[in-house]
């Protein structure tokens, strides 16, 4: 890996654990509701420098991420590193298979992250499989709902990158 | 696009699962049973099981509960027989023991800093 390409990983994880650390303050109707939009640096991560680089910036951002929040090695810490290992993993397979676009991979990011948060939910947790079976469909759901969101600004993120790059390949 | 697909695909299957999942999931579920309005059991309703709590014998067996002996006067909890919905309640030991709906959500299960 270049020196450069370093130090871009180290900004990419920056701003990803700015989002994680700043979405907490937008209110939402459900407590445990979050948007999850560090995930659209993973995913432009995964993206633009592949799968080490993502796991990577995914590492840093749970483990930091939970020492600024006081929850390092808590429930709170196992979930995220679940759900972060998850997605990052399930994004990587999506985009081998080259079908999906960012939205694809972001709503299937967004999914395996729900899911393995329930499984860790369920084996460290609490072993009710009642409650989990109840609660699962509506996190999936809002959860599809937000990984469209962050699909979008992937979206958004990646043309602008591309003009960006256009633009300095012309001039 | 596949992407829309998917996106089609995991709304429907979610928001129908949303409304599927509650239904088809056995009901009745938990048995409480409160003394003194302090929560001392919460039990599968699924499972066979006698307890012995402040005077009273409960028996769960087959999706009902009844009191089976009590060491109250009146004794009504155990005239009330076998019951699958509802409350038993012995007023004199102060036990209620009713059979609740929908289970709790499981609280702290998925919170704010995930």
């Amino acid at each position: 890996m270049q020196q450069r390409d370093k130090y871009r990983l180290a900004l990419l994880a920056a701003c990803a654990l700015a989002l994680h650390g700043f979405e907490r303050l937008i209110p939402t109707p459900i407590p445990w509701l979050r948007f999850g939009f560090a995930n659209i640096i993973t995913l432009i991560t995964l993206i633009l420098y592949g799968f080490n680089a993502a796991l990577t910036i995914t590492l840093i951002r749970v483990i930091i991420g939970s020492m600024l929040m006081g929850t390092f090695l808590g429930p709170p810490f196992i979930m995220s590193t679940v759900g972060g290992l998850f997605s990052v993993a399930a994004m990587w397979v999506a985009l081998q298979v080259r079908v999906f676009g960012p939205l694809g991979l972001s709503l299937t990011g967004a999914l395996f992250h729900n899911l393995g948060q329930l499984l860790a939910v369920y084996v460290v947790f609490i072993q009710n499989l009642r409650s989990i079976l109840i609660l699962a469909p509506v996190i999936l759901f809002v959860g599809t709902l937000t990984g469209v969101l962050n699909g979008l600004a992937v979206i958004f993120i990646m043309e602008h990158l591309k003009k960006m790059s256009d633009n300095v390949q012309n001039t | 696009m596949f992407d829309r697909m998917l996106l089609v695909l995991l709304l429907i299957i979610t928001g129908a699962s949303i409304v599927l999942v509650p239904f088809y999931l056995p009901r009745g579920g938990q048995i409480r049973i409160e003394v003194n309005n302090k929560l001392l059991y919460k039990l599968p309703l699924s499972d066979d099981k006698t307890i012995e709590i402040n005077g009273l014998t409960v028996e769960i067996q087959a999706g009902k509960v009844r009191v089976a002996d009590s060491d109250c006067p009146g004794k009504l909890c155990v005239k009330q027989g076998w019951i699958d919905s509802g409350a038993i309640i012995c007023l004199p030991n102060r036990v209620v023991i009713t059979i609740g709906g929908t289970p709790t959500a499981p609280k702290g299960g998925v919170d704010a800093t995930t």
